[in-house]
């Protein structure tokens, strides 16, 4: 387990500097110059070497790409936002926890909402309610984001009155781009759910449990909800580093200033540094929670914790 | 008599179906995913025939500010904009743009992601292989939204880099949907077989493998069409994909949104066009799986 863990870990060095490459190619190439969109087109010539220099902009490509990842590595300084002159690292963590509300509030809904309609869909199988769920599912999968967003908007907002337009002051902010945020992954996990329901559903051990009795919201949470649950957690983890880095177009919609608001300021305002940054987090983060996914197979599910364990250990559980 | 001896012998002889035929045969029992094929076949032509009864100047970007702001009427089905265009029209003239980036789109996906997977898939553990998997990795650790505005704003937001740049942040998935596909097969005994002919690795790889591996490619293709669509919009409701007065429905959406609180007729039709053109696409891949391969249909 522990080996597993690690060559997790060690795996994800090599991805983060081949993003870091990317991001850092794909900058480099966008026309204009970080330092004279810093001091503006007037600015005297001396004064912008000497800004390109601090910024470490003064050598060729190779040279400073290795400049700033050697700054990353040896001093962890991810150098400091064109645009604030603010340190990247603390640019990014003051608006990261709007990010993560929004993503909390997604995940809570999706799951919340997703795994009850798919169990729902699935003891009717079948059944109207079924196939109104079934149906649901499929317009939620096909609506772009932003115009649900637009249209939530419209509904409970303008018309009704019952939530704020936009901005992020209060948790009541949070509904309405939770619920938008929400939509694809719900009609995912209702999906999954629905699906894994109905494939433990006709198992031998739960018709067991009928035979001798057991009653029927025992064996639906008892016996086939946690045997189904393994998918469901698997959504949740992928789930969780989707809304991360997914929920770019939501933010701007309802004025979170998130990390997805940042990002787009920064790539119209040629912001190498906070780019590269907040991509670099947010992917370090999500592969972290994939990682945590793993592990909790484990917990869930007996037959894969044994995988893990060395054959003396394994003898001695099953002995 | 004469019919009874026909049935006997069709029984006898079960009608045979070329490999199209039994595909469309399947895929045709199924009501949701023809349903989506006719919807989706309709919004092709009306598109695909808009220039014979809608002029582009005239009815699509001529701006006419007595008109701006109608509600849905008689004369103008969804209502006009804030510069007195006719919505409907413009629908119908973005549904060209939306389907052909959507198309447009995977085509540069496919044809990478192609390329890149069934190379990965037949030389597999190879280093050629590990490094494009690492490859897909790190692209696929990018948001897809975020890599496809970082290379718009570089090379310039015209269709043609549009298409390239989403194209380019879904080969990836696309990559590895191949790679797993090319990989279930080439293990197979026709395969080994070719190999023992002495048949040269490419050609085992485009005569022997792909047609095999095919299945679940055209399914995730189709249903790409779909994400395409919604891409494109998306691009276009930020300001980094289709320029005004060019109508596409996320540009027209994101002019919409401006007049949102005022006028919220105009942010529902284009969201419909959408939904409509996804839910669709969506329908026929879903069809065309179960069709491909009825082993995986339960």
């Amino acid at each position: 387990m522990y080996k597993f863990i690690i060559k997790r870990l060690l795996m994800l060095i090599p991805v983060l500097l081949g993003i870091s490459f990317i991001l850092y190619s794909i900058m480099s190439l966008t026309p204009g110059d970080a330092a004279t969109l810093m001091l503006g087109d007037s600015a005297n010539e001396q004064a912008i070497l000497k800004l390109r220099e601090e910024l470490g902009l003064n050598g060729g490509f190779f040279e400073n790409y290795i400049r700033y990842i050697g700054n990353i590595i040896l001093h962890g300084d991810f150098g400091i936002s064109y645009r604030t002159r603010n340190p990247v690292f603390t640019e990014v963590l003051t608006r990261f926890h709007y990010t993560l509300r929004l993503a909390f509030t997604a995940i809570l809904i999706s799951t919340v909402f997703g795994v009850l309609f798919g169990i729902i869909a699935a003891v009717k199988q079948y059944s109207f309610t079924d196939n109104f769920i079934t149906a649901v599912t499929l317009a939620l999968t096909s609506m772009p984001d932003f115009w649900l967003g637009m249209m939530l908007i419209i509904i409970f907002a303008v018309t009704l009155k019952l939530l704020p337009i936009s901005g992020a002051t209060s948790w009541r902010h949070f509904i309405l781009p939770g619920l938008t945020a929400s939509a694809n992954y719900m009609a995912y996990t209702i999906r999954q759910t629905r699906s894994s329901m109905l494939e433990t559903i006709r198992m031998d051990y739960v018709r067991t449990a009928r035979a001798k009795g057991v009653p029927e919201g025992k064996i639906v949470f008892g016996h086939t909800l946690k045997n189904a649950l393994m998918p469901i957690v698997t959504l949740v983890g992928v789930n969780m580093g989707w809304q991360l880095g997914g929920t770019i177009i939501i933010e701007q919609i309802f004025g979170i200033p998130g990390l997805g608001s940042l990002l787009i300021m920064s790539i119209r305002l040629k912001d190498t540094p906070v780019i590269i940054a907040s991509v670099m987090f947010v992917a370090t983060l999500s592969s972290l929670i994939n990682l945590g996914t793993d592990i909790l197979y484990a917990f869930i599910d007996p037959r894969i914790k044994s995988l893990y364990q060395t054959k003396k250990k394994a003898v001695k559980t099953s002995g | 008599m004469a019919e009874y001896m026909k049935a006997i012998e069709e029984a006898a002889e079960p009608k045979r179906r070329s490999q199209i035929g039994a595909i469309w045969f399947r895929f045709r029992k199924n009501k949701l995913a023809l349903m989506g094929l006719i919807i989706f076949v309709t919004l092709g032509l009306v598109a695909l025939t808009a220039p014979l009864y809608l002029d582009f100047e005239k009815d699509v970007i001529e701006q006419t500010i007595s008109q701006r702001f109608k509600g849905p009427s008689a004369e103008h089905f969804f209502g006009t904009d804030q510069f007195g265009r006719d919505i409907f029209k413009r629908i119908i003239w973005g549904a060209r743009t939306s389907m052909f980036v959507g198309m447009g789109i995977v085509a540069v996906s496919m044809t990478g992601g192609i390329i890149f997977g069934s190379l990965a898939g037949y030389y597999d553990g190879s280093v050629l292989d590990n490094v494009l998997m690492r490859l897909c990795d790190m692209f696929l650790a990018i948001p897809g939204t975020l890599l496809a505005i970082a290379l718009v704003s570089v090379s310039g937001n015209n269709i043609p880099n549009l298409i390239l740049a989403l194209g380019v942040s879904t080969m990836p998935k696309m990559a590895r949907l191949v790679r797993a596909s090319v990989l279930s097969i080439k293990n197979q005994e026709y395969i080994e077989a070719a190999r023992s002919c002495g048949t040269s690795d490419r050609r085992i790889i485009i005569s022997e493998i792909l047609p095999n591996a095919i299945g679940p490619i055209i399914v995730e293709a189709t249903l790409s069409v779909a994400r395409g669509i919604i891409s494109i919009a998306s691009m276009s409701f930020i300001g980094l994909g289709i320029q005004p007065p060019n109508p596409e429905w996320g540009a027209m959406l994101s002019e919409a949104k401006v007049q949102m609180i005022n006028h919220p007729y105009l942010v529902v039709a284009p969201g419909i066009a959408i939904v409509l053109t996804v839910m669709s696409l969506t329908l026929i891949g879903d069809g065309l799986r179960d069709a491909l391969d009825p082993k995986m249909k339960n």
